[in-house]
């Protein structure tokens, strides 16, 4: 028993992390001074929690690696599978996913079985994380399904309904956000009150975007900020979310959003967030385009680009050039026309990036892409790309023709699919060839 | 783009009118004439700002005639409320012109509150309040208020009107964490601003203070340093290096990049 552990949780729990930390940190040292190392150990994974929720990257993952050293010298199984599975956590919630599943890796799934149900969950769990994170649904899928039954076995409802959540995220990617809705409203309403309430809240209004008005989450937003006070680096999230939110319902100019895109980047830039970072700047790289400003655009192109080549992100990494992909045409057609000049655009990095690359070769890249990972809307739009790009080098002829026709099959499916956003861009662009026919 | 009702626009800047108190009658009748109004629709530029300070001297003064020039501009509809947030915001660069210490000028209590309050109002209304996020220009008022407010705490603190004691640390580490809060972020895009900031602390970061800190709040271990590894200039006695020296080295909180350009700001 420890009156300052106590504390420490007891605040944790109502997530005012700061002070959880302090009283952490203080029983740490109680724990120290008494030369009780195991309840030490403990404490410093807590510490190195609250370390990661306040953007304290570096020293929680230090922390963590000495724990893990420690653990595993003195043969410590158990405690060593937390470490790390905490460790693991830490970075994934940085966005550095390919750090974390180095660690993931060095455990033995012979070595986790259910006599220690907290390992055994937390470790599946991670698992279908990283599956979901590159995009991996079929297998996540199994993983979540796996688990939800062994979780109703034992009789586990909180496990239960994590799991439910992380299967709404699943439903989400693949398409199904309605159902993803439901499940994650009906996880939350289970954890009202509890714990987990937050984590299941933060969820409803990162999927809420897809199923209401811009207006309807901004509202989730505020009240969450109003209800939980976060301290933590988690606000930042959901602030870059407001922008893209704010900005399609029109409540603020490209310009306007710009700005405070630049100043999340900047927040979560200093604590080395760098999945955020990436986040922001693909946002940031087509308000720029939008604006005319194509260098500043193209550098935050490319360094989310760099972002998820490093992290081996393959789908997120196509998403990235998908969004990009107008830009490099619209400044390759210029060329081909003899005004890029006029066209202001394209000048240094990336003007060498664009005349370096292949661009049809690019385009059955990304397209392959999104086919391998079932995103059949982008694949089909990077067919249309590809299309627009050949009508644009071959003329008039037959084979303008096949290809007038195929676009317009695209432009029907989109419609068929309800995307019209995209069937609206497909539409516009067969207006433009009519008027120049 | 959101269109404000006079009604609620009235209620959002109601308590500007305490700040009608501090105006000199002779102003009051040159706002009422609207004689202010191009420096709200002006950009801020240096030589408007010294335009401003030559007529009006007093930095209060000076805030109170611009908060109500702008009031009174949104009640005629002569511009938005965006643009009327937009100019409040403005207003600590006409009040604290190139921000240092050399030239910071210290308010009263009172004078101190009323200028907390006008953040207050500004930074609810604000389309995008949120407690982490909110206007860049709002931050900096912000923070010029806290560095107010801290010099007006330490500097009645050498006049021995508040006891030196636990009071001054709890104040201490509330400033420290806004200063850290608020610009870590701005750190790469205004090295230089954010310095000036953080040395008006550089006489109260002594070896006591820091001792003091990394016992009682150890949480705010990594803010002081990075507070540390912003002073322009720090001086420690030898011993008191080689006694900080000893306590950093064992801190699990700081990391150890940190770690290493602390000591080599330290010297040691």
């Amino acid at each position: 028993m420890s009156f300052e552990r106590d504390k420490g949780d007891e605040f944790f729990t109502q997530f005012n992390f700061r002070v959880a930390f302090h009283w952490y940190l203080k029983a740490r040292e109680k724990f120290f001074s008494e030369g009780k190392e195991e309840e030490l150990r403990s404490v410093e994974i807590k510490v190195a929690r609250c370390m990661a929720l306040l953007g304290m990257k570096k020293e929680s993952i230090e922390v963590l690696r000495e724990l893990a050293e420690q653990t595993k010298e003195r043969f410590l199984i158990d405690e060593y599978y937390l470490v790390i599975l905490e460790l693991t956590a830490t970075l994934f919630s940085y966005g550095c996913y390919l750090e974390g599943k180095e660690y993931l890796d060095e455990l033995e799934e012979e070595m986790i079985t259910e006599s220690n149900i907290q390992v055994f969950f937390r470790y599946w769990q991670t698992r279908a994380q990283l599956e979901i994170i590159y995009h991996n649904l079929e297998e996540a899928r199994e993983l979540v399904k796996f688990l939800m039954d062994k979780a109703k076995e034992i009789g586990n409802d909180p496990y239960y309904y994590e799991l439910q959540v992380l299967q709404a995220q699943i439903d989400a990617e693949e398409g199904d956000v309605l159902k993803a809705y439901s499940n994650v409203d009906e996880a939350f309403k289970f954890f009202k009150d509890s714990p987990f309430e937050r984590a299941a809240f933060e969820k409803k209004i990162l999927l809420s975007q897809f199923v209401e008005e811009p207006s309807e989450t901004i509202r989730l937003i505020d009240e969450y900020l109003e209800r939980y006070q976060p301290d933590d680096i988690h606000p930042l999230i959901f602030n870059a979310q407001r922008i893209e939110l704010e900005l399609r319902s029109e409540q603020i100019t490209p310009t306007m959003a710009a700005e405070k895109g630049e100043r999340i980047l900047a927040n979560a830039e200093s604590i080395e967030h760098l999945e955020l970072g990436a986040k922001i700047r693909r946002l940031l790289a087509g308000l720029y385009q939008s604006l005319g400003d194509s260098k500043r655009a193209y550098n935050a192109f490319d360094k989310t680009r760099k972002y998820f080549i490093s992290q081996n992100l393959e789908y997120e990494e196509a998403v990235t050039f998908f969004i990009f992909l107008p830009a490099m045409l619209q400044f390759h057609s210029a060329k081909m026309l003899g005004i890029a000049g006029l066209y202001g655009g394209m000048t240094g990095k990336s003007k060498e990036f664009i005349e370096t690359i292949d661009l049809s070769e690019e385009m059955e890249r990304i397209k392959e892409i999104f086919e391998k990972f079932n995103d059949s809307v982008r694949s089909k739009m990077a067919q249309f790309f590809q299309l627009s790009y050949k009508i644009s080098m071959i003329g008039y002829g037959s084979e303008y023709n096949n290809s007038i026709h195929e676009i317009k099959d695209i432009y029907q499916w989109m419609i068929d699919k309800g995307e019209l956003h995209y069937s609206e861009m497909i539409g516009q662009f067969l207006e433009l060839v009519k008027q120049f026919r | 783009m959101r269109s404000y009702k006079p009604n609620e626009r009235i209620q959002i800047y109601t308590s500007l009118h305490k700040l009608m108190g501090l105006i000199s009658k002779e102003n009051e009748e040159e706002i009422e004439d609207e004689k202010y109004d191009d420096i709200i629709m002006d950009s801020p530029t240096s030589r408007n700002q010294k335009k401003i300070i030559k007529r009006l001297p007093d930095p209060v003064e000076r805030l109170a005639i611009l908060a109500m020039t702008a009031k009174l501009m949104s009640d005629k509809e002569k511009t938005d409320d965006r643009n009327i947030l937009f100019s409040l915001s403005r207003i600590p660069y006409f009040l604290f012109p190139n921000f240092n210490k050399e030239n910071i000028v210290l308010y009263s209590q009172a004078e101190l509150e009323e200028v907390s309050e006008l953040i207050n109002t500004i930074t609810k209304n604000l389309p995008q309040h949120s407690p982490r996020i909110d206007d860049r220009l709002l931050i900096i008022l912000k923070i010029e208020y806290y560095v107010n407010t801290f010099l007006y705490f330490a500097m009645s603190m050498s006049e021995k009107r508040f006891p030196f004691g636990s009071e001054f640390y709890e104040f201490l580490r509330f400033i420290i964490h806004e200063f850290y809060t608020v610009l870590r972020p701005r750190k790469e895009e205004n090295p230089k601003e954010v310095q000036n900031l953080i040395s008006v602390l550089e006489p109260y970061m002594n070896y006591t203070t820091i001792i003091y800190f990394l016992e009682h709040f150890p949480e705010q271990t990594n803010e002081i340093t990075f507070i540390l590894l912003n002073l322009k200039r720090i001086d420690f006695s030898k011993n008191e290096k080689e006694l900080l020296e000893e306590v950093l080295n064992e801190t699990i909180l700081i990391n150890s990049e940190d770690k290493k350009n602390l000591f080599k700001k330290l010297e040691l």
